[in-house]
């Protein structure tokens, strides 16, 4: 069922409910004051009619000689004093009847005879009495009195059966009116709750869209009412997904473009491997060309060994977050580069000049020297003879500087993406894979800094780890 | 069929792959390694029968090649890392008559070598071994001036062993080219043949058997 027709109908019912109960309560109110404004009204002047016809009938009494006489005379004064819708007894008899109903003071057929007489021990006599009895399908207020010291007894009604039949329309009435309010509510309710819902139906259709992949979708609700507070909630959030997923989707795509790129890095060594230990097999070649075939295979094996061990670490580095550092010594390390690098730095008839500023560091040793000699290595292949590369520690941070080629301007920006060689030939005849400025940059962020690149094409490059 | 064929590959160990490769075959292989050497040697008088193309060349690239050396009437076949379906359609459209993608079989780069020399120069009337001539359009087979009767299998697989001759063919290569398909464990009748071929020819010491692979028919002249 509808959130609308939900509200709309305990409304309707709640209304419905109250509404029948004050009405009810409310008709019994009036009636009741009804009948209390007639009692009132009539009341004294029965108490009246009861003690002038007492009066009336004493005075003459002294005359009356025998019991029947006395009765007629009763009769005659009842008949001129009390008159219409009265009746009267003598001892429980019945002596006259101006009303179309026949009551019982006895108390046999009727209950108030019997009340009366059971009441007298309280009350005393001569005082008149009220009661409220239903006969033949009337409402009957009936006034009953004994008269005092005599054993004459009054009985007047009167018919307020109007009374219970006007409440009963009124209430009949009241249900109609308010079945057709409730009608009325229900629909303007359900216009009413519907413009308030409205709000959430957008919300549903955008959650909708959202779901089928258009992310771009946003609800926009501009009320300031807790509707509006959830559709801002649900905005931010489709914010975030939508950020989410396009980090997902650019990160799938880099590593699509990665795995593209090894895949084709890997070509050119396969093609000779396979080329030459094919050539072995099958032709008969002269000594001299099979010793070069086979140092070529051990050549592009090694070029694949070194590109797997690059690419391992790439990988791994880039999915962690912290490492394990340790206090280093900068001079110690820069010692150990330089020890590495010796045989290709004299090859090149290279100078490597060390200044070590700041003595001490934290971070992983391999890390940090793997990035160190990554570096060295640039520069060497990018230094003509006899140039010099200086190696410097300082607060600022591990830098590498020489006096080589240089890197175009446009080119610094590609640098450090997997694969990238500014000069593919070049590169792979110096036995470059183009991993190592992006293993430096994950080693710079793994160490808290970055890996800064400074170049100018033909005076040399300054690249290194910036600490940030 | 001597034919000189340019090979302008960057990397120098697959261009002299390439050029061992086409040699063996007896051809006549030109290495270049990058593509303004090429555009600058294409501006002298020279005539080339076919190039291999490398398309990731320093300098000029493959694609900026090919209509240079279209203009030089030089057939070209593309030889690259580039197995996605874009670059093979461009560079057959731009007009190369074949592409060869990295890495490749030896037999498949000849095969393919052969196949468009064949289309731009006809083929020989006439292939000489010692004192055998074969004639492939007749089918005749002569040894010292006498026609020798050859079944047509027989001739095939003679006529294969001529064409690559100096490279070892496998068994199993015989097998898919002789009858198309690959015989799970008939690579005895390549032997029968052989044997058949060598007795008809007096060809014991020039159809060599090599270890493992299969036949290699040497004619170092």
């Amino acid at each position: 069922m509808k959130l609308s027709t939900k509200i709309s109908a305990a409304a309707v019912s709640l209304l419905l409910l109250l509404s029948q109960i004050f009405s009810v309560w409310n008709l019994w109110e009036t009636r009741n004051q009804l009948i209390e404004n007639t009692i009132s009204l009539e009341w004294e002047k029965f108490s009246q009619d009861g003690s002038d016809f007492w009066r009336e009938w004493l005075s003459r009494k002294a005359y009356m000689k025998n019991e029947q006489l006395a009765q007629q005379w009763a009769v005659e004064v009842f008949r001129k004093g009390c008159g219409k819708n009265s009746v009267l007894y003598y001892d429980g008899e019945e002596l006259h009847n101006s009303t179309p109903y026949e009551f019982d003071v006895t108390g046999r057929t009727s209950s108030f005879g019997r009340r009366y007489d059971r009441m007298l021990s309280v009350w005393s006599e001569g005082q008149s009495h009220l009661f409220l009895e239903e006969m033949n399908g009337k409402h009957l207020l009936i006034y009953y009195q004994k008269v005092s010291g005599t054993k004459f007894q009054i009985v007047r009604y009167r018919d307020i059966s109007g009374f219970y039949r006007n409440s009963q329309a009124l209430f009949l009435r009241g249900i109609a009116v308010a079945l057709l309010l409730a009608l009325c509510l229900v629909v303007l309710l359900t216009l009413i709750v519907r413009k308030i819902l409205k709000p959430f139906y957008r919300l549903r259709d955008a959650a909708n869209i959202i779901a089928d992949g258009n992310y771009g979708e946003r609800v926009e609700c501009g009320s300031r009412d807790e509707v509006g507070e959830v559709a801002a909630s649900f905005d931010r959030m489709a914010d975030r997904v939508q950020e989410h997923v396009r980090e997902l989707a650019g990160a799938n795509e880099k590593q699509r473009q990665l795995l593209g790129a090894l895949a084709h890095e890997l070509k050119t060594p396969m093609t000779a491997i396979q080329g030459y230990a094919e050539l072995l097999q099958k032709v008969e070649l002269s000594p001299e060309r099979e010793s070069n075939a086979l140092s070529y295979i051990e050549e592009e094996c090694k070029r694949l060994s070194r590109l797997s061990v690059k690419m391992l670490q790439i990988v791994e580095l880039s999915g962690e977050e912290r490492i394990e550092k340790k206090t280093l010594y900068i001079p110690e390390l820069f010692a150990r580069a330089e020890k590495i690098t010796y045989y290709r730095l004299r090859e090149k008839e290279l100078r490597l000049e060390i200044q070590a500023e700041r003595i001490v560091t934290e971070g992983d040793e391999d890390l940090l020297l793997s990035f160190l000699i990554n570096l060295l290595d640039n520069a060497v292949k990018a230094s003509g003879k006899g140039s010099t590369i200086w190696l410097t520690g300082s607060a600022e941070g591990l830098f590498v500087k020489d006096e080589g080629s240089g890197i175009p301007e446009e080119e610094i920006r590609h640098i450090t993406e997997p694969f990238y060689m500014i000069d593919k030939s070049r590169s792979r005849k110096e036995g470059g894979a183009g991993l190592g400025l992006a293993l430096c940059s994950q080693i710079a962020r793994l160490h808290g800094g970055i890996l800064s690149i400074e170049s100018s094409p033909g005076e040399g490059s300054r690249i290194g780890l910036c600490w940030k | 069929m001597r034919a000189d064929i340019l090979v302008i590959e960057d990397a120098e160990h697959i261009n002299e792959l390439v050029c061992i490769n086409l040699e063996t075959a007896g051809y006549t292989a030109v290495p270049f390694y990058d593509g303004d050497a090429v555009s600058e040697h294409l501006k002298g008088d020279v005539h080339y029968d076919l190039a291999l193309l490398d398309v990731m060349l320093p300098g000029k690239d493959g694609f900026a090649l090919l209509p240079e050396l279209k203009a030089k009437n030089i057939p070209v076949i593309f030889l690259t890392a580039r197995g996605d379906l874009p670059s093979k359609v461009r560079g057959l459209k731009d007009g190369a008559e074949d592409y060869l993608v990295k890495p490749f079989e030896m037999l498949e780069l000849l095969v393919r070598v052969e196949k468009v020399l064949a289309r731009y120069q006809k083929e020989e009337d006439c292939l000489r071994v010692l004192d055998v001539e074969i004639f492939p359009k007749e089918r005749i087979v002569k040894k010292a001036g006498a026609e020798i009767p050859f079944k047509p299998m027989e001739f095939d697989c003679l006529m294969l062993l001529v064409k690559y001759k100096n490279i070892a063919i496998s068994r199993e290569e015989l097998l898919n080219s002789l009858w198309g398909v690959e015989f799970e464990g008939e690579t005895r009748t390549i032997d029968v043949h052989i044997a058949r071929i060598r007795k008809k020819l007096d060809f014991q010491e020039v159809i060599k058997t090599v270890p493992r692979i299969g036949y290699r028919l040497e004619d170092r002249a």
